[in-house]
């Protein structure tokens, strides 16, 4: 409460710096609602998604100023929920999209509610805590395959469990502890037990089953990923407990608890 | 495996060509001819190549990964920026 009454304190003040009218009604709440960022200004209005484009927001990072604006605001073409929407974020002083390019060629990214702690994991955090994610970033790319962890599952779990997971894999980040053992451009088939991805691969002999997944990192693993980057026989002396699922395969690694598979060369 | 077809098709074709073309004909004609007819299998074969290509890399795409491709996810935190380094809002006007 009293990080979010500092932040509308901040907000109002730097407004009022910047001269606009009094008349005017100031933002006294930014939040991200889903991927949409949502005001509430302080004549009681709310804006929200497509009436925030042109919005310039001002941060700090470690000293250094950097203004943001978001130039457009559209559904992502795929995603066929229809709860994700993509935000051309460009920086104030060069007009250089923020985002470097996702495999779909997507400069964009979108606001996504709650913290990531220091081993990525997404945290809820405070009201109003929030961060920018690019589409092309491992976190933006698990939105966009479908783990929207905003949304709670019917059993009551939380669809963050899954969307940790996603980042885990997508990074290969078998160990849980925030370092990703991938490189960029690995093609990897995921799917899940809920059928939001489904495996592309069964026929394909050039994939093989690499491991299972949760929020902290794999359950076993039975092929690293860039074995250049990293052999099985080191990562097991790194994370002991990936040895403790002898053969490793989805109804092993299912009965381990993961949540997500993945498959790769 | 179908570049080899087309290859082997186009030569057979060219030959054909030079058999029955009369005595004291153009060379020129079949050079042109033959050119003509590899020009067709390579081009071929480069569409054909393209297509799968395309394919491979569409399918790829989907689930390319790395944490490299996004300087926000390089953050040790996975997003550098966030609203706990927000300073200030401009509302569009």
């Amino acid at each position: 409460m009293g990080r979010s009454l500092l932040l509308a304190f901040v907000l109002v003040f730097c407004i009022g710096a910047n001269g606009a009218s009094a008349d005017e009604p100031r933002p006294v709440r930014i939040e991200a609602v889903g991927t949409v960022f949502r005001a509430a200004l302080s004549d009681g209005s709310v804006k929200e998604g497509r009436d925030l484009v042109g919005m310039v927001l001002s941060f700090s990072k470690n000293g250094v100023p950097l203004k943001v604006r978001i130039a457009a605001f559209y559904p992502d073409p795929s995603d066929k929920t229809g709860s994700v929407f993509l935000h051309d974020f460009r920086i104030v002083d060069t007009g250089e999209p923020l985002c470097e390019p996702a495999p779909d060629g997507q400069r964009t990214g979108f606001p996504l509610a709650g913290r990531t702690t220091a081993d990525n994991r997404l945290v809820p955090g405070g009201p109003g805590d929030f961060e920018l994610i690019c589409a092309g970033g491992a976190l933006g790319k698990c939105v966009r395959f479908g783990y929207h962890p905003w949304e709670t599952k019917s059993d009551g779990r939380s669809m963050r469990d899954y969307y940790d997971a996603c980042a885990r894999m997508v990074r290969a980040d078998y160990c849980g502890n925030g370092h990703g053992w991938t490189r960029t451009g690995m093609p990897i088939d995921i799917w899940d037990d809920l059928g939001i991805q489904t495996s592309d691969t069964r026929n394909d002999a050039s994939f093989s089953f690499e491991a299972g997944w949760t929020p902290a990192g794999a359950v076993c693993v039975a092929h690293t990923r860039v074995p250049g980057n990293i052999t099985l026989e080191r990562l097991r002396t790194i994370c002991p407990h990936l040895s403790s699922v002898p053969t490793c395969d989805e109804t092993t690694a299912r009965s381990a608890g993961a949540l997500l598979y993945n498959r790769s060369h | 495996m179908q570049s080899r077809h087309v290859a082997a098709a186009s030569a057979i074709l060219a030959a054909l060509v030079v058999s029955v073309t009369p005595a004291g004909a153009s060379l020129t004609y079949n050079a042109l001819t033959f050119n003509a007819l590899t020009f067709n299998a390579l081009t071929f074969n480069a569409l054909t190549f393209n297509a799968l290509t395309f394919n491979a890399l569409t399918f790829n795409a989907l689930d390319a990964n790395g944490p490299e491709i996004n300087r926000l996810a390089n953050d040790p935190r996975g997003s550098s920026i966030g609203s706990s380094e927000l300073t200030g809002v401009d509302l569009p006007r």
